[in-house]
């Protein structure tokens, strides 16, 4: 358990020896605004972490920084062991990003079934043209199965063909996590998950999120507002303020912290 | 470059640019507004100076003209424009937009010069400079002097009226509720309204006020040029690149950007004397530099990265787009109709190679060509969902390559068409790189102005286009042969063999890893790029495709006309516009649709043309307003009637199924008749007398069916559909339905009886014949009896309809069997057919009637037209009868608990077998 100042600027971090994700002094400043200041996070393999902060603390910028939709001024995003900082979205998800959107950010006008089949041949097959060309790239039975069993394992085979604008908004999310999911990714990255659902709905979500991640294994990266879903899901937690670091630690351990309960719950208790 | 020559480019260019930007300021009101970008401005305004001429022709005063046109038509005009039109498209997708706004931009010129100038451009305009005393305080020769600079009246008048207007304006957006209103309404419509803002009210306010400065503009700058739409579409051209400078939002930045466009044309013609520039330069660079600088601007200007368009927060609540036709079919109709196409089409060839006359293999190798082209932008807005505007400018880069190459240089023709194809991929790549960060409107307008540079700068080059002669182009050597088939007829082979190819290829595109790719950016291109689909590669790669398979329409047609010259109609950008608007309209996600735009698109311009002695451009009108239905069918006509005649069918088919079940069981209910009782006999007169028709033919005898033959089975045929109409009107209304409707069917004919009499007896001036004369030269008796059975028909063909849906309200239906809109195109044949009988009253007979070889019966394509209106009268008679037999069974729901999309039609079927089932089984 540490607690860092704000005042002071910190010196890079050590390289963390066997991170899946190893973010160092990542800044980035919009027009003159400092939104975030040399953040350091860190993901082992397997690890479930959270980061967590109250609204405008810089979680989103950090979160476009570690997927390459913004370029950080200074600092490093290594994954697996390479830097990919200067890495396009789609190049981070090829080497083992997925994530969710908070916005739900489904492929209008295509069925569930469909997101599940593009999204395991944008992993599997970068699509070459001519075999389009030749007639040779329908869906193969394996890619059918491989879909029909993300469909059984977030139990959506009932709108397994209904177009993605029918569904409600808890049924979107488990849509976007089999989406992601179906790249095999190393580390998938969930944007305030529970944003928009109810306390069942996002039970549920939870239920499924551990399930599925106890069976294919992959690290995870939650931003999230909902503190009973964290404490229930994460093992380690990152606290962001005014785009600094202010505590990381065991998940109960940062809760207890004062100095996060002043800064984010908004109480002295 | 002199001082003084900087100050005499400005006091000339500067009432230009004061015309671009009046017609600026309106597109981005209206944008801002309503989210259209109204590409007709050009053409209302050549409609205000097309009537401002025509009142001044007439003998009006100018000034009166002026008010006429310019203060009471034009924004009236925009009044109905937002009221029918616009109005139902504020939460549409941009594409349905940018797509009517372009339907109009190319069916209102054609309209204009039908209705009011003629089809000739006219060069003497009226001047506003007169009327409004500027003349007067001109000079004695009618021109301002300021500091030895020299300003004429007319373009003095400009800029104070300009200058009035900006005024104005500033006082509008700064100081009044309505201005507010406008700035907030761009925002969103939907929360606008939340907030208590009457948001229809501002809307149509942003619509007059704009079309009344298109027509101010119009008017303003007519003096300057001839009243004829192209220079009007270059206006228009010069306002949105204007637009474009102040980035579609920024009034005071359009008009600085209009201003330095003005001034900058006028500066360049100066360089290119004093530098000598060659000839074509000079004269290519001056009308070229608005595209020059919209596509500078919209490639460079930071502003527009990574711009889609104007989205509404809101938007989310629409609904989602229908299935496509063929997901909605049963495996065993799907399986039938692919059958039933490919038997069509060995037919079709087999009459194209053995029995059709030359001039109509050219027209269908003509229209398998344009298919091609159209394919192109099947997969750009199709697949890529993407406008481009811009395909006839790559059709031109594949065409003069093969034009250059094969004639020039002497190379095969069939390797310099690779070699077209392979450039036109090359610059499409090259324009799709700049193009990466652009996208919806902003790309559209890139494509645009590339089309138009392509066109003006290297089209009209001599050495690109081969002069005034141009170059003749070679077909391929192996087609020039007489084996079996003539050259003609192996070139049709050929090209339909190319049109086949690329088919596929876009069906296997569409349907394999490329098309998911695409169907996923469309969706959410950072979801795309979440799983790692590379956008920047997709989009490249859609420009790749379609920029090619346009080459390779372009090259075919530069081999079609065999001469290709500077001005060859298919590689023009407006054109290419019109294709976008054809295909769009007629369904641009599927190979079909494309087919059925080229096809149509050929054989209307012929028609027209032959059969009715008009100008073949007037096909573009029924296009333009096709392209105006696209909001009500975004996924197109073709697709649309393919959906409902798969309901159609299932529901048959289910009727059938339940009648068959009720009537083990007991008599069926009173009032059910199976449709085929009552469509076999009301067809069967009919084709009795085509079946004469063909054995006369066939024994060689000129001429049509006997008259007493027609009286006794056509007359059989008439009386029984007549009949018919009376027995079911009566049995609607004994169920429920409006007693008025006796009132109407005999409103109609009543009516029909004057119309007949009026067009047989009544002399009348027509705009096409000078001597008053009566329109149908025919006994007035057969007129008024013409007349009765035509208007009882209109009059039936929508109030039997309107019968059933309100006896099926009275019953509960879900959805009634049938609606008011099924009376529509019974009607248009009348109307078809009573235009006809006015022509050929004239003595005009149709032009090239022979279709197939050895028939040349003058009144052939007359025959065919008739068929095609009596099976649609058929047709209707059937779905009547199925309506009132659904009526009095109970209602039959082809997809039961699935709620209805806009169009009315559910949005998923469920499988039909066990529909049947459930039909044959339990009557609920």
């Amino acid at each position: 358990m540490t607690t860092v100042d704000a005042s002071l600027t910190p010196a890079p971090a050590p390289e963390v020896p066997g991170a899946l994700l190893d973010a160092r002094g990542v800044t980035k400043r919009f027009a003159g605004i400092t939104a975030l200041h040399a953040v350091d996070l860190h993901v082992m393999p397997g690890e479930f972490v959270g980061l967590i902060g109250p609204n405008g603390a810089g979680k989103t910028t950090f979160f476009n920084c570690l997927l390459g939709i913004l370029r950080p001024e200074e600092g490093q995003v290594n994954f697996d062991g390479r830097d990919v900082t200067g890495l396009p979205v789609y190049q981070r998800a090829r080497l083992g990003f997925g994530r969710t959107f908070q916005r739900l950010e489904l492929f209008s006008g295509m069925s569930v079934r469909d997101h599940f089949i593009v999204a395991d041949r944008a992993h599997r097959d970068g699509g070459r043209l001519w075999k389009d060309l030749l007639n040779r790239s329908k869906p193969t039975r394996d890619e059918a199965s491989r879909a029909d069993a993300m469909l059984d394992l977030l139990r959506l085979g009932d709108e397994a063909a209904q177009p993605a604008e029918m569904l409600s908004l808890g049924r979107g999310r488990l849509v976007e996590l089999g989406r992601a999911l179906m790249t095999r990714p190393k580390l998938l990255l969930l944007d305030e998950p529970s944003s928009g659902l109810d306390v069942r709905e996002t039970a549920a979500f939870s239920a499924r999120l551990a399930r599925v991640q106890q069976e294919h294994e992959f690290a995870v990266l939650l931003v999230e507002h909902d503190v009973d879903m964290v404490q229930s899901l994460v093992s380690r937690l990152y606290v962001l303020d005014f785009g600094t670091l202010i505590a990381s630690g065991q998940t109960d351990d940062v809760f207890n912290d004062a100095a996060v309960r002043k800064a984010y719950l908004g109480s002295d208790a | 470059m002199a001082l003084n020559d900087f100050v005499q480019y400005f006091i000339e260019g500067f009432p230009v640019g004061c015309i671009y930007g009046l017609v600026a300021v309106g597109l981005v009101l209206t944008y801002k507004t309503s989210g259209v970008f109204n590409l007709a401005f050009g053409a209302q305004a050549f409609m205000a100076a097309a009537i401002m001429y025509e009142l001044k022709q007439r003998g009006w005063p100018t000034w009166l003209c002026f008010v006429v046109s310019v203060c009471i038509i034009s924004p009236l005009f925009g009044l109905l424009l937002d009221r029918a039109l616009f109005r139902y498209m504020r939460n549409s997708s941009w594409v349905v937009k940018l797509v009517s706004s372009l339907g109009l931009f190319v069916a209102l010129p054609e309209i204009i010069k039908a209705l009011v100038s003629g089809v000739q451009p006219q060069f003497n305009a009226p001047s506003v400079a007169n009327t409004i005393g500027m003349t007067r305080l001109a000079g004695h020769d009618g021109v301002f002097k300021i500091g030895g600079y020299v300003v004429s009246a007319d373009r003095m008048t400009v800029v104070l009226v300009t200058l009035v207007m900006v005024a104005l304006l500033g006082v509008l957006f700064r100081y009044t509720a309505l201005g507010l209103q406008m700035r907030a309404i761009v925002e969103s419509f939907r929360m606008v309204e939340l907030a208590g803002v009457d948001s229809e009210r501002v809307s149509m306010a942003a619509w007059m006020l704009s079309s009344f400065l298109a027509g101010l503009a119009g008017v303003l700058i007519a003096p300057d040029l001839s009243i004829d739409s192209v220079p009007y579409t270059l206006l228009l051209v010069a306002a949105v690149s204007a637009a474009a400078f102040g980035r579609l939002t920024s009034i005071p930045f359009a008009l600085l950007g209009a201003v330095i466009l003005g001034v900058g044309q006028r500066a360049i013609i100066g360089f290119s004397y004093e530098f000598h520039f060659p000839q074509s330069l000079q004269t290519g660079v001056r009308p070229a530099l608005p595209f020059l600088a919209l596509f500078l601007l919209l490639i460079f200007l930071p502003a527009f990265k990574g711009r889609r368009d104007v989205t509404d927060p809101l938007s989310g609540v629409d609904p989602p787009p229908p299935a496509m036709a063929h997901e909605y079919k049963d495996r065993s109709l799907a399986k039938a109709s692919r059958v039933a196409f490919y038997v069509f089409v060995a037919a079709f060839l087999l009459i194209a190679c053995f029995a059709m006359t030359n001039v109509w293999v050219f027209r269908f190798t003509d229209a398998f060509t344009l298919a091609i082209a159209f394919l192109s932008i099947t997969v750009f807005t199709g697949l890529g969902g993407q406008v481009s505007l811009g395909q006839a400018g790559f059709a031109g880069i594949g065409g003069y390559t093969v034009a250059n190459l094969a004639a020039r240089y002497d190379w095969p023709v069939l390797l310099a068409l690779l070699v077209g194809v392979l450039f036109a991929v090359i610059v499409g790549v090259l324009l799709a790189i700049p193009g990466l960060r652009l996208g919806g409107i902003f790309l559209t307008l890139a494509t645009l102005a590339f089309a138009l540079m392509a066109q003006n700068i290297i089209f009209t080059n001599d050495w690109v286009a081969g002069g005034p002669e141009g170059h003749t182009v070679p077909r391929p050597q192996f087609l020039n042969q007489t084996w079996i088939l003539d050259p003609d007829q192996r070139y049709l082979l050929f090209v339909f063999g190319c049109f086949a190819l690329v088919g596929f290829l876009v069906i296997f595109v569409r349907s394999g890893t490329t098309g998911r790719y695409f169907a996923a950016l469309r969706g959410s291109e950072t979801a795309a790029a979440s799983i790692g689909i590379n956008g920047t590669r997709q989009r490249i790669l859609l420009f790749a495709l379609s920029s090619g398979i346009a080459g390779l329409a372009g090259g075919l047609f530069a081999m079609n006309s065999t001469v290709v010259r500077f001005d060859t109609q298919e590689y023009q950008a407006l054109f290419g516009a019109a294709w976008v608007v054809l295909v769009v309209s007629l369904g641009s996600r599927t190979v079909d649709g494309a087919v059925n735009a080229a096809i149509s698109f050929v054989l209307f311009q012929w028609i027209l043309s032959d059969y009715f002695g008009m100008e073949a451009s007037i096909a573009l009108i029924g296009f333009g307003f096709g392209a105006i239905t696209y909001a009500r069918h975004p996924e197109g006509i073709v697709e649309f009637r393919t959906r409902v005649s798969i309901l159609a069918s299932r529901k048959a088919k289910l009727l059938k199924a339940r009648a068959a079940t009720m009537a083990e069981s007991g008599p069926l209910p009173k009032g059910y008749v199976p449709t085929r009782a009552v469509t076999l006999p009301a067809v069967g007169g009919i084709l009795v007398l085509y079946v004469v028709l063909i054995g006369r033919r066939i024994a060689g005898e000129p001429g049509g069916v006997p008259i007493p033959l027609l009286v006794i089975f056509g007359g059989f045929s008439v009386v029984f559909a007549l009949g018919y109409m009376v027995y079911a009107h009566a049995s609607l209304v004994a169920r429920g339905g409006f007693r008025w409707g006796w009132a109407v069917l005999g409103g109609g004919a009543v009516a029909g009886v004057f119309m007949g009499w009026f067009l047989t007896s009544v002399q009348v001036q027509t705009p096409s014949f000078d001597i008053p004369a009566v329109a149908i030269d025919v006994a007035p008796w057969i007129g008024m009896v013409v007349g009765l059975i035509c208007g009882f028909a209109i009059a039936a063909f929508f109030m039997l309809p309107v019968q059933e849906e309100r006896v099926a309200r009275i019953l509960d239906f879900r959805v009634p069997p049938i609606t008011w809109r099924e009376g529509r195109a019974p009607t248009l044949w009348i109307g078809i057919g009573t235009f006809l009988c006015y022509w050929a009253s004239k003595g005009w007979r149709p032009q090239e009637f022979e279709i197939i070889k050895g028939l040349p019966g003058r009144n052939e394509p007359l025959y065919f037209l008739a068929l095609v209106a009596v099976s649609v009268w058929v047709l209707w008679i059937g779905q009547v009868q199925a309506g009132i037999n659904e009526l009095a069974m109970g209602e039959v729901d082809v997809a039961p608990g699935v709620p209805l999309a806009d169009d009315g039609l559910p949005e998923e079927l469920p499988d039909l077998a066990d529909q049947l089932a459930i039909a044959g089984g339990v009557d609920r």
